[in-house]
C-alpha cells in the first residue's frame, strides 16, 4: 500500500504547477507520516498490552492487597509520548498534532465497531485520521463491507489491520485521497 | 541565600531603570507609589553593592509585598499554612521559595526576565507576574518556547471535564473512587471525546512490596505527580478492566480559564508532590487546579484531613462549576443491560455461547428470529471480551471471541437502535461522606439504660441511604463511638480503625465474591449468671476477615453467607489474645423507603468459647443526609461461662461534610 501511495504521490508531483507546490506538499507530508505510522504498528511489541487482535492486558483479579496509592508506574512525561506506555513514540498515529487512537488498546470495541457499523471507537478512528465530515460515513461503511478482510482471523496483529484498512479506502474511489 | 538576593537585586534593577522613563512620563499627575518605588530602585541602583545589607528593606515594597501574599500567588505556589505542597526544589527558584513567597516572587520576576529556560519552564507564572505587574511586560523579551507551544497546541483545548472513575472496593486505592481531568475541544469539527488529553494526578509507585506500599500511600513517603494519557487508556482501564462506571462531568472553565490550567500544568511537568491517600491526593491536587484557572475561587479551604474524590465533586457542584453530567457505564453494567433485554433462556444461551459450551450453528435453529439472535450474539461476544480481561486471555476465547464477532458481522442488518444503559443516581446527589448519630440504647436483661454518640470519618454503611452508592459495599475508615453509660461515665465504645463490607450479588454473568475485613475495638459485656446484676466490661480489640458469597433473592432482598476469621485481644477471655473462626448468614435490602439487614453470626475460640450474635437493624431515611435507625441485637460473648443480653437501640443518624 505504502509503496503504492509513493508511487501515486510522484506522479502527482510530476504533474504539479509550482505554485500549487506548497500546499500539496504539506498534505504530502501529512498522509505519508500516516502511512509511515502504519508501517510502525501502534501497540507493537515494545508495548505492555500486545498487538494481536484479542491479545492484550491479562485480567485483573481482586486485588486486594495491591495498593493503596492510584499508581501509576512513573515512565510518564508531559510530552506527547504520553500515554504510550513503553511503545516507541513513533509508533502512535497522529494526525493534524492530534494524538491518534491507539488502536491495539481499543482493538475490541474498535472490531466490535466495524462488525456493526458503526460505534464510538470507530468515529473516533475516522475522526483521528482526518476523514472529512462528508466521508465519514461512507468510510465506516467501507470498512464494514470489509470487515472479513479486514479482520481474516483471531490471530491478526494492529499492524496488519491498519494495512488492510488502506488497502481497502484505496480501493474505494471516493476514499483514496485519504491513503495516497 | 545571599547570591539569589543579588541576582533578583541586579535585574529589578534593569527592569526599574528601563521602566522609569515610560512609568514617569504617564503618570505625571502624581506621583504613584509605582512611580517612587522605581525611583527608588534607580536610586539604589547607583548605590553601591553595600547596599545589599538594605536590599530586602528596598525591594519591600508594599505593591510586591501584598502579592507575594496574595491568595493568587499562594496558590500559584500551592502553598499551604506558610508552606507549599510541592516537595521539589525544581519548581522553585528561590531556595527559599517553598517557605517563603515573598523571596520566590523576587526570583520569579528576575528569572523570567533573564532566563530563556524559566521564561519557557513557567508560562503562567510569567502571564500572571504580567498581569499583576503590567511594567513587566515591555522589559521582557520575547523568547519563543517551541516544546511549550507544541504541547498547548496538542491538547488544543477550550473545556474542561472532570472525571469520576466511581468507587472499587476491591481495590483499596480505588476504594473512594478517583477523580482526573480531561481536556476537550469543541472547535474541531466532529472530535470525539476519546482522543482527548487526560491529567491525572497520582503516587508513583515502583515497588511491588504490599505492606510498604500500603505504609507509605497512607502516611507518606510517595512523590505525587501529574501525568497525562489519552482518555480512552482511561476508558480501558476503569469501565473495562476494572469494571467501574465513569461519570463526567463537563466544567464551565472558559476558554481562558482552561488555558491558564494547562499553561500552569505544564509548570508541574515532573514536579513532584508528596502523595497522601486521604488528603493530598488527586482530587485535591485537581481543586488547586481549579482554583488556579479561576482565580477568587477558594474550593480547597472545605479539606482539612481528607478529601474524598466524591466530596471534591460536590465542592466543585456546589460552586456551579458544573455545565452539564454524562455517564459511561462500566463493561461489566453494558452485559447487565444487555442481558435484561432477554429472557433466562436466551441470556443462558449467550453465557454458554460465551464460553464456548455450544455452537453458534445450534442456536440457529433454536433462535430463528434474527433481531433476538442479534441481540443473543452481542451479548455473548460482550461477556466473552469481559471473561477475557477477568480470566486472562486463552486460545479457546480468543476464536470464540472471533467466531461472535464474524456472526455480528453478519446480523448487523438485523441490529436494533443501542438500548441507553440504565443510568444509576448521580454520585453527588448521594449522602454526605462523614456522619454522627445519636442513640439511646436499652439493654434487656439487666435494665441498663446507654446514650451513645458515633462519629464516623467516612463514609457509607450497609443501612444509609443507598442513593448514589454501590450496591451492598460498606466502607468505613476511621470512626468512634462513645457510650455514656446509667452510673453517668463516659466509655469508648467501639472503634473502627477499618471497616469493609462489600455484599455483591453474584449473578449468572459475574460471579462476583463478598467479603469483609474490620480491624478495631468494641466494648463487650460479662454478665455473671449467679450474681444477679453483676457485670464485667471489656474491650476487645480485633483484627478479622470474611469471605463468601451473596446472593439475590428478589428484585429488592440480599442473601449473604460468611466465612470468617479473627485475631482478637481480650482481657477477660481466658487467653488474652485469641483466635476464632466462625461464620455470619443474612438478608439485606436496599430501598429508598427502607433499609433492612438481618444477620447472624457464630465465632469459636481456641480455648473453646462460643460467641453468638444475632442484629436486626433497620433505617429509614427521612431525609438524603438524615435517618432513623432501630437496631436490635442478641449478644452472647461467651455462651457457656456467662449469660447472654439483649440491647435494643433507636438512633439519629446524620450524614455531613
Amino acid at each position: 500500500m505504502q509503496y503504492q501511495g509513493i508511487i501515486r504521490l510522484n506522479i502527482r508531483l510530476q504533474l504539479l504547477k509550482e505554485y500549487k507546490m506548497k500546499k500539496i506538499i504539506a498534505g504530502i507530508i501529512l498522509s505519508t507520516t500516516a502511512s509511515a505510522s502504519f508501517a510502525v504498528s501502534p501497540g507493537g511489541d515494545s508495548c505492555g498490552w500486545g498487538n494481536m487482535l484479542f491479545k492484550g492486558q491479562s485480567g485483573l483479579p481482586i486485588h486486594f492487597v495491591a495498593s493503596t496509592t492510584n499508581g501509576t508506574s512513573g515512565n510518564k512525561t508531559f510530552g506527547m509520548t504520553t500515554g504510550t506506555n513503553g511503545c516507541s513514540t513513533s509508533g502512535v498515529l497522529t494526525y493534524g498534532g492530534s494524538s491518534m487512537i491507539d488502536l491495539s488498546a481499543v482493538m475490541d470495541e474498535f472490531s466490535e465497531d466495524v462488525a456493526k457499523g458503526d460505534g464510538e471507537v470507530l468515529s473516533a478512528f475516522v475522526v483521528s485520521l482526518g476523514v472529512q465530515p462528508e466521508h465519514r460515513q461512507a468510510f465506516k461503511n467501507a470498512l464494514h463491507t470489509n470487515f472479513s478482510s479486514i479482520f481474516p482471523n483471531q490471530n491478526v496483529t494492529t499492524e496488519q489491520v491498519l494495512q488492510s484498512i488502506g488497502q481497502v479506502i484505496a480501493e474505494d474511489k471516493s476514499l483514496a485521497g485519504y491513503v495516497s | 541565600v545571599a547570591h539569589i538576593c543579588l541576582a533578583t537585586q541586579r535585574s529589578f534593577l534593569y527592569l526599574a531603570v528601563q521602566t522609569a522613563p515610560s512609568a514617569i512620563s504617564e503618570t505625571t499627575l502624581s506621583f504613584s507609589n509605582k512611580t517612587l518605588a522605581i525611583l527608588a530602585f534607580v536610586f539604589l541602583h547607583l548605590s553601591t553593592d553595600i547596599a545589599f545589607a538594605n536590599t530586602d528593606q528596598i525591594i519591600d515594597y508594599s505593591r510586591l509585598k501584598s502579592l507575594s501574599v496574595s491568595e493568587e500567588w499562594k496558590n500559584l505556589l500551592h502553598y499551604n499554612d506558610g508552606k507549599s505542597y510541592i516537595d521539589d526544589e525544581k519548581y522553585f527558584l528561590s531556595n527559599t521559595g517553598h517557605i517563603d513567597p515573598y523571596s520566590e516572587l523576587l526570583a520569579s520576576i528576575d528569572a523570567i526576565i533573564s532566563d530563556q529556560q524559566v521564561y519557557c519552564r513557567f508560562p503562567y507564572r510569567r502571564q500572571w507576574l504580567e498581569t499583576k505587574i503590567p511594567e513587566l511586560t515591555e522589559k521582557l523579551p520575547t523568547y519563543s518556547c517551541p516544546d511549550f507551544e507544541q504541547w498547548r497546541s496538542q491538547i488544543n483545548a477550550d473545556s474542561v471535564t472532570l472525571v469520576l472513575a466511581s468507587s472499587y472496593l476491591n481495590s483499596p486505592s480505588s476504594m473512594y473512587g478517583h477523580t482526573f481531568f480531561r481536556f476537550d475541544t469543541s472547535n474541531k469539527v466532529g472530535t470525539t471525546d476519546l482522543a482527548a488529553i487526560s491529567v491525572n494526578f497520582a503516587a508513583v509507585v515502583n515497588e511491588t512490596d504490599g505492606i510498604s506500599f500500603a505504609y507509605k500511600g497512607l502516611f507518606g513517603g510517595y512523590p505525587g505527580r501529574f501525568s497525562t494519557a489519552p482518555y480512552f487508556k482511561k476508558i480501558k482501564e476503569y469501565n473495562r478492566i476494572e469494571n467501574r462506571d465513569i461519570w463526567e462531568y463537563q466544567l464551565n472553565l472558559s476558554p481562558t480559564e482552561t488555558n491558564s490550567m494547562i499553561d500552569h500544568l505544564w509548570e508541574l511537568d515532573q514536579i513532584t508532590f508528596d502523595y497522601y491517600f486521604f488528603d493530598e491526593n488527586c482530587s485535591f491536587r485537581l481543586l488547586e487546579l481549579i482554583e488556579i484557572a479561576r482565580p477568587g475561587l477558594e474550593i480547597t479551604d472545605a479539606f482539612g484531613l481528607s478529601a474524598i474524590p466524591i466530596d471534591t465533586v460536590r465542592v466543585i457542584s456546589d460552586a456551579d462549576l458544573i455545565k452539564a453530567t454524562h455517564f459511561r457505564p462500566s463493561n461489566q453494567k453494558k452485559v447487565e443491560n444487555l442481558a435484561a433485554q432477554l429472557d433466562t433462556k436466551l441470556s443462558g444461551m449467550a453465557i454458554q455461547l460465551a464460553l464456548g459450551e455450544q455452537k453458534l450453528s445450534d442456536i440457529e435453529s433454536i433462535v430463528t428470529d434474527k433481531n433476538e439472535r442479534y441481540k443473543v450474539v452481542e451479548l455473548a461476544y460482550k461477556y466473552a471480551r469481559f471473561l477475557a480481561n477477568k480470566d486472562g486471555k486463552t486460545e479457546a476465547n480468543s476464536r470464540t471471541s472471533f467466531e461472535l464477532l464474524n456472526a455480528i458481522n453478519q446480523l448487523s442488518a438485523y441490529q436494533s437502535s443501542a438500548v441507553e444503559a440504565v443510568r444509576p443516581h448521580d454520585p453527588i446527589s448521594g449522602h454526605e461522606s462523614r456522619s454522627l448519630t445519636i442513640s439511646s440504647s436499652y439493654n434487656t436483661s439487666q435494665g441498663h439504660y446507654f446514650n451513645d454518640v458515633e462519629i464516623k470519618a467516612s463514609y457509607h454503611n450497609l443501612l444509609d441511604n443507598q442513593i448514589g452508592y454501590p450496591e451492598g459495599a460498606s466502607l468505613n475508615i476511621g470512626g468512634i463511638k462513645l457510650r455514656v453509660t446509667d452510673d453517668e461515665k463516659l466509655r469508648l465504645q467501639a472503634l473502627d480503625i477499618i471497616n469493609i463490607r462489600s455484599l455483591q450479588a453474584a449473578s449468572r454473568f459475574f460471579p462476583s465474591s463478598s467479603w469483609g475485613v474490620r480491624l478495631g475495638a468494641n466494648r463487650m459485656y460479662y454478665f455473671e449468671a449467679d450474681l444477679a446484676r453483676a457485670r464485667n466490661e471489656s474491650l476487645a480489640s480485633f483484627l478479622t476477615g470474611e469471605y463468601g458469597t451473596t446472593i439475590k433473592l428478589s428484585p429488592l432482598i440480599n442473601a449473604f453467607v460468611l466465612g470468617n476469621a479473627s485475631i482478637e485481644h481480650n482481657q477477660h477471655k481466658s487467653r488474652d489474645i485469641d483466635l476464632s473462626t466462625g461464620f455470619s448468614a443474612g438478608l439485606l435490602s436496599n430501598s429508598n423507603y427502607a433499609n433492612l439487614l438481618f444477620e447472624a453470626g457464630a465465632q469459636v475460640f481456641t480455648d473453646k468459647t462460643v460467641r453468638n450474635k444475632v442484629s436486626l437493624g433497620v433505617q429509614v431515611p427521612i431525609s438524603k443526609n438524615i435517618g432513623f435507625r432501630f437496631t436490635i441485637d442478641h449478644n452472647s460473648p461467651d455462651k457457656n461461662n456467662y449469660e447472654s443480653y439483649n440491647e435494643a437501640a433507636l438512633a439519629l443518624r446524620w450524614h455531613f461534610r
